[in-house]
């Protein structure tokens, strides 16, 4: 009776055939092929099997009536009424009826399922297949030298764990049963042939002692060599024994039972589908084999009891009301009411394993139509959840990959109409993607490069797809800056052009670091022995690094896969890695460009990347990595060696996709290879420490040259007043004894001028270098200097320069120094204010015969009393000054023919200097 | 000339060198007088004909070669020796091509300074050389060989004789021979002179 009403009840489509015709068929059958009960009793079963599944079909039949003796499950697709293809996952019996052969098929749309791996194993084969291998039994074949590699799972159901054993092909064929071999080995071959998309195949394995259990394999290629050829085959293996064993039953007992009974009986036991029925009391009165095997007890232990004492956690029996949360109860209470419930998620932990179930519960009438008791249907759907999950996350992978990244990423038409820009890319020209897309992007780009870029884009062709461009862009308030872009045209299969796919980034720091690398060159050769081979070396290699990833990018297959293609043609290198297992998901292939290695080692040993980090860098790495566990992202710098010794810098940054604590945390890094970056860091430096060294070498002469100057001052009044003692005792009595003592104090004085010349020689040994120089440029030159000194102390830096005709002669570096003096006295002179505010500003002001440049603080001021002395030698009101730093600029500016002074504003002072156009 | 005494004015913020120079120039018979800052000569000095000026190079608030410019501009007829402490070749260029008459180093020999007032007191006529002079400085340089010609060029260009001998590649006594010969047929023996005269022959 119950039975009766679940098969008609069942979502789980179910037929009953005999001589090729169907004899019955439930509700659920009707709905799933799209007839109607009445046409399906009409229908030749193989008429639903869809035409390119023929010979499948064909086998089923032929296994069906050959064999007749084994039951087996497969997965056929057919075709409904409405000519949609679904597949199905059937369970086939055969049995005898009123004397003649029939067979017994339950059917579950899998369609979904099916699609959903498909369109996973695209995206992810690899993640996929070490997906399923977590369910189920895995391996992995090397076609090419017979090695295998077995799951511990798929070892221990055969009983071969921790045995001795040598894992290859071999060893599997010889466990494989002697009657299934062939059909195994045939299905191996089609597939590897080409003639199926995967290999599946139902057959018999010997376990260690002796037993033959059944499994169903499921395996696709994975790798093929260069030409091609198939090289690796991965996949899972199914243990069905359970299955069969429970299908073969009812042939035992069929002698015993009436048919009816004794055939719904079999469909019960059957059906993968988890069933049961309750009495009004929610006591298990009745549940199949399948609801058994799931919650890991036998039947008959079930029966009488509540949920309750059958184990189940109370808290999902009972829900919480107060938070609103259903349980059993409440459901069971609803289908006793008359309201069936339908796609309750149930979350069950077996053996410590977490299973999901989907379960819908009817209410089950007898002959009178009253409620006696719940009718219960389940379906595992852990795997279709796990799949979906690993596809939603490896989308959201993607986008997170697409949209965090500092890297902007667009798409847009061959007429330049914009059809998608990441976030990034909106951020950075601070506008909204709506009001890009569907748009052109032209105008963001600078007027006078506009057309190349144009003509550029329009030059791609289908055997040279790929270009990178360097121009500037626009941002709304008008600022200027450089990007880079990197765009790939995609043509169709008619080479039309069908779309740009674009990844460009910010590169303005590096060219203004590229031109003031460049500018430093030409202020620092007047004084240095410039290194230019440096500087060509590094063009040399900048050069060479753009045409290595313009190869890159050109071997870069196409694909229809936008997120992919756009994670590989990132240089930057994307990985996704789950670090509660440690395995790297996913790597782009730029990292074989950057690390120098293969990124299928790389998936194999995750420890590489960490291996590749040079010793002094490792640990602070790995524990910057380790606090990702804590939820805590990262961001390093550091160096990597590659295979060829060459060094090279790496920013890696990442976070944690899912929240800490969670058993499965994939990690999104992103790893950007700032070498060159470093270098220019490291000119930039060097610059600066010539220039500290010169600044030094030039304060000793200074000093030197000072004291010799001071020293010449006593010396002439010495020589003047004894001179002029001369004409003035001319004939008096000791005028010659005198006039000799008078020789000898000339003399000695001219002795120790001579000296001092000599002192004030060596240091200014190199007569600096006289030529036209900007003064503008200068300015920008020094307060690129004090830039940092003026960002400790908070001090906010003004430059009021003009460009235009203020080319005086003198020396180009002498000058920048002396405003840098300025500028660090300036700076230092309001290190001691409170609250107030901090101004350095520069004036330059161009007249007709001389530039005048001021450096203006808002500071304390130098008070009048001191002000006649600020440009005297050894003056200071530094504790730790020698009091020649203003005396070394007026020396210099007067060296120039300029002038300098100090006037006094408000509370700051204004140090001023002027310097001749002739 | 004879009947008043020529008037030399000294410019120099150290009262110890501005009071030993009155002293020496007192001596020989000049009217000196001191001020301690440009300033103060600019709004005091009433320059006539027949007088010299000697100014310190460095000078706090407006220095030497400042006051040797405003100098030039107002009194155009009043000859200006620097005087420095720096035996600086390219400010002694910079002062002769801004108009001194001559630049000496400190500590100086009085015959070298008490010569050079002299010297400009009688040559000097509008901030020039007399005609004569320049003349015959002229035809002097074209009897200079190739070689000593191209070492005078450079000698006026402000180098000094390692730096002449580096830039011909020849050695440093090759040039100081060229000197002495340029010294000899031109009669000329301070650079500064030289320099001088170097300029008002071009224009």
């Amino acid at each position: 009776m119950e039975f009766r009403q679940w098969v008609d009840q069942s979502p789980t489509a179910a037929f009953i055939c005999v001589d090729s015709r169907i004899c019955y068929a439930n509700q659920a059958a009707a709905q799933l092929t799209g007839y109607t009960l009445e046409q399906l009793l009409q229908l030749d079963p193989a008429e639903l099997i869809s035409p390119n599944k023929k010979t499948l079909a064909e086998s089923i039949d032929t296994q069906l009536h050959e064999g007749a003796s084994k039951p087996f499950s497969d997965e056929i697709q057919i075709t409904t009424a409405q000519g949609e293809n679904r597949w199905l996952h059937t369970t086939h019996c055969a049995i005898t009826h009123e004397n003649s052969s029939a067979m017994l098929m339950t059917a579950i749309d899998i369609t979904d399922l099916k699609q959903a791996r498909e369109h996973l194993s695209e995206r992810r084969e690899r993640a996929t297949m070490a997906l399923e291998c977590a369910a189920e039994g895995f391996w992995e074949w090397d076609l090419e030298t017979g090695a295998a590699e077995f799951s511990d799972r798929w070892m221990e159901s055969l009983g071969y764990r921790n045995k001795a054993v040598v894992p290859t092909i071999e060893f599997w064929r010889s466990l494989v049963h002697p009657d299934d071999i062939k059909l195994a080995q045939l299905r191996l071959e089609s597939h590897i042939s080409g003639e199926s998309d995967a290999y599946e195949c139902v057959y018999r394995l010997r376990t260690q002692t002796g037993e033959y259990r059944w499994t169903r394999d499921h395996g696709r290629i994975v790798r093929r060599n260069s030409n091609g050829v198939p090289t690796g085959v991965i996949g899972t293996s199914t243990d069905l024994t359970e299955q069969m064993r429970t299908q073969s039953l009812p042939r035992q007992t069929q002698n015993r039972m009436a048919l009816k009974s004794d055939l719904l009986q079999t469909l019960f036991n059957a059906t993968p589908d988890l069933i049961f029925v309750k009495d009004r009391q929610s006591r298990t009165l009745l549940c199949n084999q399948a609801f058994a095997r799931a919650v890991g007890k036998k039947p008959e232990d079930m029966y009488g009891r509540t949920d309750l004492e059958n184990g189940w956690d109370p808290t999902e029996i009972h829900g919480d009301p107060s938070q609103g949360v259903r349980g059993y109860l409440d459901d069971d209470r609803d289908a006793l009411a008359g309201q069936p419930t339908f796609d309750r998620r149930d979350v069950v932990h077996i053996d410590g394993v977490k299973r999901i179930f989907r379960t819908h519960k009817l209410p089950l009438a007898d002959s009178d139509g009253q409620i006696v008791g719940v009718l219960g249907l389940s379906r595992d759907v852990t795997e279709l959840e796990k799949i979906s999950d690993q596809l939603r996350r490896s989308e959201s992978n993607y986008r997170a990959l697409v949209q965090d990244t500092a890297i902007f990423i667009a798409r847009f038409t061959a007429s330049f109409e914009v059809e998608f820009v990441n976030d990034a890319f909106c951020k950075a020209f601070d506008i909204k993607p709506n009001d890009l897309v569907g748009k052109t992007f032209l105008h963001l780009i600078a007027d006078d490069q506009r057309d190349d870029v144009v003509a550029s884009l329009r030059g791609l062709t289908p055997e040279s797809p790929v270009q990178i461009n360097e121009n500037e862009v626009i941002l709304p308030d008008g600022t200027r800056r450089w990007h880079r872009w990197t765009n790939r045209a995609v043509f169709d299969k008619k080479q039309v052009l069908t779309a740009y796919h674009a990844v460009g980034e910010d590169i303005t720091h590096r060219k203004m670091s590229e031109q003031t690398l460049q500018e430093s060159y030409d202020s620092l050769e007047a004084k240095i022995a410039v290194r230019t081979a440096d500087l060509t070396r590094s063009n040399e290699s900048l050069r060479n690094e753009i045409a290595v990833r313009q190869g890159v990018e050109s071997s870069l297959r196409k694909s229809e896969r936008l997120l992919k293609v756009i994670a590989h043609t990132i240089e930057d290198v994307c990985r996704i890695t789950d670090i509660s297992n440690q395995r790297v998901l996913f790597v782009s292939n730029s990292y074989e460009e950057i690390w120098g290695r293969q990124v299928d080692d790389l998936y194999s040993d995750p420890r590489a990347w960490t291996d590749a980090i040079i010793k002094e860098d490792r640990q602070r790495v790995i524990e910057s990595f380790a606090r990702l566990r804590e939820g805590k992202s990262y961001d390093q710098e550091y160096r990597i060696m590659r295979p060829d010794g060459s060094i090279r810098w790496i920013r890696d940054r990442g976070s944690s996709l899912a929240p800490s604590g969670d058993a499965t945390q994939e990690v999104v890094g992103i790893a950007q290879d700032v070498t060159q970056f470093k270098q220019f860091e490291s000119e930039l430096h060097a610059r600066g420490v010539a220039l500290a060294h010169l600044s030094r070498v030039s304060t000793v002469g200074q000093i030197a040259s000072e004291v010799a100057h001071e020293l010449n001052q006593p010396l002439t009044v010495i020589a003047n007043f004894a001179s002029g003692i001369r004409p003035r005792i001319s004939g008096t009595e000791h005028a010659s004894d005198i006039g000799k003592a008078i020789d000898r104090i000339i003399t000695q004085c001219m002795n120790a001028k001579e000296l001092t010349r000599r002192i004030h020689r060596f240091v200014r040994q190199d007569t600096p270098k006289r030529e036209p120089f900007a003064v503008s440029r200068v300015i920008a030159n020094a307060s690129e200097m004090v830039l940092s000194n003026a960002r400790q102390n908070d001090v906010q830096i003004v430059l009021d320069t003009s460009n235009s005709d203020d080319v005086v002669i003198g020396n180009a570096l002498e000058i920048e120094h002396v405003i840098i003096n300025l500028m660090i006295n300036a700076i230092e002179s309001m290190t001691r204010l409170v609250d107030q505010p901090r101004i350095l500003t520069v004036h330059q002001k161009n007249e007709a015969e001389h530039v005048t440049v001021s450096v203006c603080d808002t500071g304390i001021g130098v008070g009048e009393n001191l002000r006649a002395k600020v440009f005297d030698s050894f003056f200071t009101t530094k504790d730790a000054g020698l009091g020649l730093g203003l005396a070394i600029c007026k020396t210099t500016i007067e060296e120039h023919g300029g002038a300098i002074w100090i006037e006094e504003n408000g509370s700051g002072s204004i140090f001023s200097f002027r310097l001749y156009k002739q | 000339m004879s009947a008043t005494k020529p008037r030399v004015y000294i410019v120099d913020d150290d009262a110890a060198v501005r009071d030993s120079l009155v002293w020496l120039l007192g001596a020989e018979g000049f009217n000196t007088q001191p001020f301690a800052c440009a300033k103060d000569f600019l709004k005091n000095a009433e320059v006539r004909s027949g007088e010299c000026a000697l100014f310190d190079v460095r000078m706090p608030e407006t220095g030497g070669l400042e006051l040797l410019r405003k100098t030039v501009k107002r009194h155009p007829q009043l000859p200006v020796i620097m005087i420095s402490g720096h035996g600086d070749i390219q400010t002694a260029v910079k002062s002769i091509k801004h108009g001194a008459w001559d630049f000496i180093e400190k500590p100086f020999d009085d015959r070298v300074i008490i010569k050079a007032v002299r010297s400009a007191i009688a040559e000097f006529v509008d901030g020039r050389h007399s005609t004569s002079a320049i003349q015959k400085f002229k035809s002097s340089i074209s009897g200079l060989t190739r070689r000593e010609y191209e070492v005078y060029q450079l000698v006026v260009a402000g180098m000094t004789s390692p730096e002449i001998a580096k830039h011909l590649c020849i050695s440093t006594r090759t040039v100081s021979a060229h000197r002495a010969s340029i010294k000899a047929k031109t009669g000329i023996t301070s650079v500064a002179q030289l320099i001088r005269l170097s300029v008002q022959i071009n224009n």
